[in-house]
């Protein structure tokens, strides 16, 4: 008898958690459908970065906060049997609410303890209109919120870049700001497949997070946020 | 290859994981086991897990240090104790004895290692960070640590960071280890850090033996999907040893761990130890030997005993140069959270439990930080009765030439002194003189050892480190009642470890280097008449004034008698209060 003692072995669980702004600000100048078309064309990117990293089982999950946060996909799906459903805008920026309903998740029950350290990718185009920095620093508590591969991306140029600095993991290169539809896109692809990359790689994040391409930046578009 | 020693047989395997071999990365695991001959034989097994981040460029190499040397120093632990069946006692020895000379000699591998071989460019690049790798070279070899040392009747078990410990005994299986917390979020202890001494978890096993042990990193857990995987692999691994004995796991380990490598991506390591003997009736010394340890890890008094047997997990204060904990994600979580997956009756262990505390020790404040976040400042808790100086009253240390530390049994007086001829600005050779007891002509033994000061904890390369407000130094003999000794280098208490209770106290006066006269040792502390104890009896002599300067400069310390050596001197208060 040859048979491997103990039970079935699997990848690990890299949960991927979208926290997106859906306030009112979001539905000028089409942010919010550049929005949604960013993540659809992000999910095929997140799908060939699961497959060259076999040991990683990224499982999406996403948060909408505008006046309060609530799930946008609260049940953690496969990246591959992920199909994106359109947010849609209104409201305040209540990062705080955000933070605060995505903390708990970062631990047992909702988190395996054989999970990797999740990536977090924050995008908004506006400051925070509640107190977010408790609820920052409880998510800072969270070892897996420390652990975590957190990025931003900046929305236009009413973006508060310096509290989007205070959420990642690295924030001399974490946060990126996309004034236009196609830059958007970009960057949200670029900050969700390097985020995914980077957690799945059984490292810490790396300080030095590889920069743009130029090309990625400089997107020619006729719309200026 | 299968090892055998004593009562115990073992074989081992280590694979490098798919997501290494993808990145270009080596198998940062080490697992190794050796026999121990002698007239106490067994075996040593140990498991270290190079951590994966790119700060950690040489932790391969660092892991397999860690196994050497801790086979090396279980080897002599064993060869030196194994005769012992006093659990208690082994085990008040284990951090003194092993975990320390581990970290020691590993810190001396590293730093060899780095003379022969600095850090190539690639090296540097690839770390990715803003530090100068020569400035703290350990770090880039640190790794995590597993070690078994199985002797005739006993098992000592310890750990240093993530990776499991699991015990079988039929189909049951455990985890007989203290759950250290911390270890979450991809954070790990090390043996790169200066914290690893105290770190350490401990854990005594007396009999009866579990039938089978295993050892791994922490890539074998993470690659099963079923936090409950110690009870399958109890339940498979039981019966094909059973069946097919260990020749047959010999050769099919490296392909099971395969498995594990390939699902989880991390690597994967197991020393497999089995009882040979696994049929036999075992001795009944559990009962007895529980009850010990837990008078001896909570005492009335708190930390002046238990502070011993715990990792020091409250000196972090003098770390603010360098991280608590580092992620070690070449393993990632461990099971701080599953803690045991299937609860065994208890067996006879003496529990050195770091997260049990007794009722009047404060709590240390936990410190979990990623690398290059300087930790928070965490109270030392060391102060053994609540009327006893604070660290805030503890007077400045010079360390340049100045008596640190008391001790002894009764009987049995130790004086431990910097020796001036070697003055460095922060390490230097610390002299120990042991006193023999008085029954026997005064034996002077002086021993070295590199030390320094960081903050409130004066640190040795070879010992534990001790807070410099208080020493703690329990004697050596088992066959008489030890005491507990401690001092801030103005008052000295012993303490009878079983009840904590405070036994006796005596002011210590002592001087500075400056000799105070050719035929006295200026560097030696007196110890006088006794000091009361606010709410003490008055004793009979009034008490010496103390010496120490009211700018809280160092203390001084006048030449001692050479009847130091008779425990009239110290044991005389002890005997008015006895």
């Amino acid at each position: 008898m040859t048979e491997r003692p103990g039970s079935t072995v699997a990848a690990r669980p890299l949960h991927f958690f979208i926290v997106a702004d859906c306030s009112g600000s979001m539905a000028s100048d089409g942010k919010m459908q550049a929005l949604n078309n960013a993540m659809r064309e992000t999910i095929p990117h997140l799908v060939e970065i699961a497959s060259l990293n076999p040991h990683a089982a990224v499982m999406v999950r996403a948060i909408a906060f505008s006046t309060g946060a609530r799930w946008h996909i609260e049940q953690a799906t496969p990246v591959e049997r992920l199909v994106w459903r359109d947010l849609a805008p209104e409201g305040y920026t209540d990062l705080g609410a955000a933070l605060d309903l995505l903390a708990p998740q970062l631990g047992p029950p909702h988190m395996e303890a054989r999970a990797l350290p999740p990536a977090i990718l924050l995008v908004s185009d506006g400051m925070p209109t509640d107190d977010y920095r408790p609820a920052l620093a409880r998510f800072l508590d969270e070892p897996m919120g420390r652990a975590a591969a957190r990025m931003a991306v900046g929305i236009g140029r009413d973006a508060d870049l310096e509290v989007l600095e205070r959420f990642v993991s690295s924030p001399d290169q974490g946060v990126f700001n996309a004034n236009n539809p196609e830059q958007l896109v970009r960057m949200i692809r670029w900050a969700s497949s390097h985020a995914s990359r980077v957690a799945s790689t059984l490292a810490p994040p790396s300080r030095a997070v590889a920069a743009l391409s130029a090309d990625d930046v400089s997107s020619p578009s006729e719309l200026i946020w | 290859m299968i090892v055998s020693g004593g009562r115990w047989e073992a074989t081992s395997s280590s694979v490098r994981g798919s997501a290494h071999e993808r990145d270009g990365r080596p198998n940062q695991d080490s697992v190794r086991v050796v026999d121990v001959g002698g007239s106490a034989p067994g075996l040593v097994a140990a498991v270290c897990d190079g951590h994966g981040g790119d700060r950690y460029v040489r932790s391969d190499v660092g892991s397999r240090f860690g196994t050497e040397v801790a086979c090396e120093v279980g080897r002599r632990f064993l060869a030196a104790f194994g005769d012992s069946s006093d659990l208690l006692e082994l085990g008040s020895r284990i951090r003194e004895r092993v975990v320390a000379p581990i970290v020691a000699r590993w810190g001396e591998r590293v730093m060899d290692d780095v003379m022969a071989r600095p850090f190539a460019d690639d090296e540097r690049t690839r770390a990715r960070t803003r530090a100068n790798l020569d400035d703290e070279p350990k770090i880039s070899y640190g790794c995590t640590l597993v070690l078994a040392i199985a002797g005739p009747n006993w098992v000592a078990l310890v750990q240093i960071g993530d990776g499991d410990i699991t015990a079988v005994d039929g189909s049951q299986a455990r985890a007989p280890m203290p759950v250290d917390d911390r270890l979450v979020g991809g954070e790990t202890t090390s043996l790169c850090l200066p914290t690893a001494v105290g770190d350490a978890r401990i854990e005594m096993l007396g009999e009866p033996l579990p039938e089978i042990l295993l050892l791994t990193s922490d890539g074998y857990a993470n690659s099963f999907a079923s936090p409950t995987w110690r009870s399958d692999i109890a339940t498979d691994l039981g019966r094909q040893l059973d069946d097919f004995g260990l020749e047959h796991a010999e050769t099919h380990l490296p392909a099971w761990l395969s498995e594990s490598a390939r699902a989880g991506g991390d690597d994967v390591s197991m020393a497999l130890i089995r009882r040979r003997d696994a049929d036999a009736a075992p001795a009944a010394v559990g009962a007895a030997m529980r009850s010990q340890s837990e008078l001896l890890v909570h005492p009335r008094s708190g930390a002046s005993i238990s502070g011993l047997q715990r990792p020091h997990r409250s000196r972090t204060a003098w770390l603010a140069a360098l991280p608590a904990l580092i992620i070690g994600l070449g393993g990632g979580w461990v099971l701080g959270h599953s803690g045991r997956d299937v609860t065994d009756p208890p067996s006879a262990s003496t529990a050195l439990d770091p997260t049990s505390a007794p009722e009047t020790e404060p709590t240390p404040t936990t410190v979990a930080s990623p690398p290059a976040t300087a930790p928070s400042a965490t109270p030392a808790s060391t102060v053994p009765v609540s009327s006893a100086p604070t660290a805030t009253d503890a007077p400045a240390l010079d360390p340049s030439g100045q008596p640190v530390a008391l001790g002894g049994t009764a009987g049995v007086a130790w004086v431990l002194w910097f020796d001036p001829s070697v003055p460095q600005p922060s390490s230097g050779e610390v002299t120990f003189v042991q006193e023999v007891r008085s029954s026997q002509p005064a034996l002077p033994l002086r021993l070295t050892a590199l030390w320094r000061f960081d903050g409130a904890q004066l640190c040795f390369a070879s010992l534990p480190c001790f807070p410099a407000i208080g020493v703690l130094w329990p004697g050596e003999s088992p066959s008489e009642p030890d005491l507990v000794w401690a001092t801030d280098l103005r008052v000295l208490r012993s303490f009878d470890p079983a009840s904590g209770d405070l036994l006796g106290c005596a002011v210590v006066i002592g001087s500075t280097n400056e000799s105070g006269g050719a035929e006295s040792d200026p560097l030696v502390p007196q110890v006088t008449t006794p000091a009361t104890e606010p709410g003490g009896d008055q004793p009979e002599a009034s008490a010496p004034e103390n010496t120490t300067p009211a700018d809280g400069g160092p203390v001084t310390c006048e030449p001692v008698p050479t009847d130091i050596t008779t425990p009239a001197l110290i044991t005389a208060p002890l005997e008015e209060n006895g």
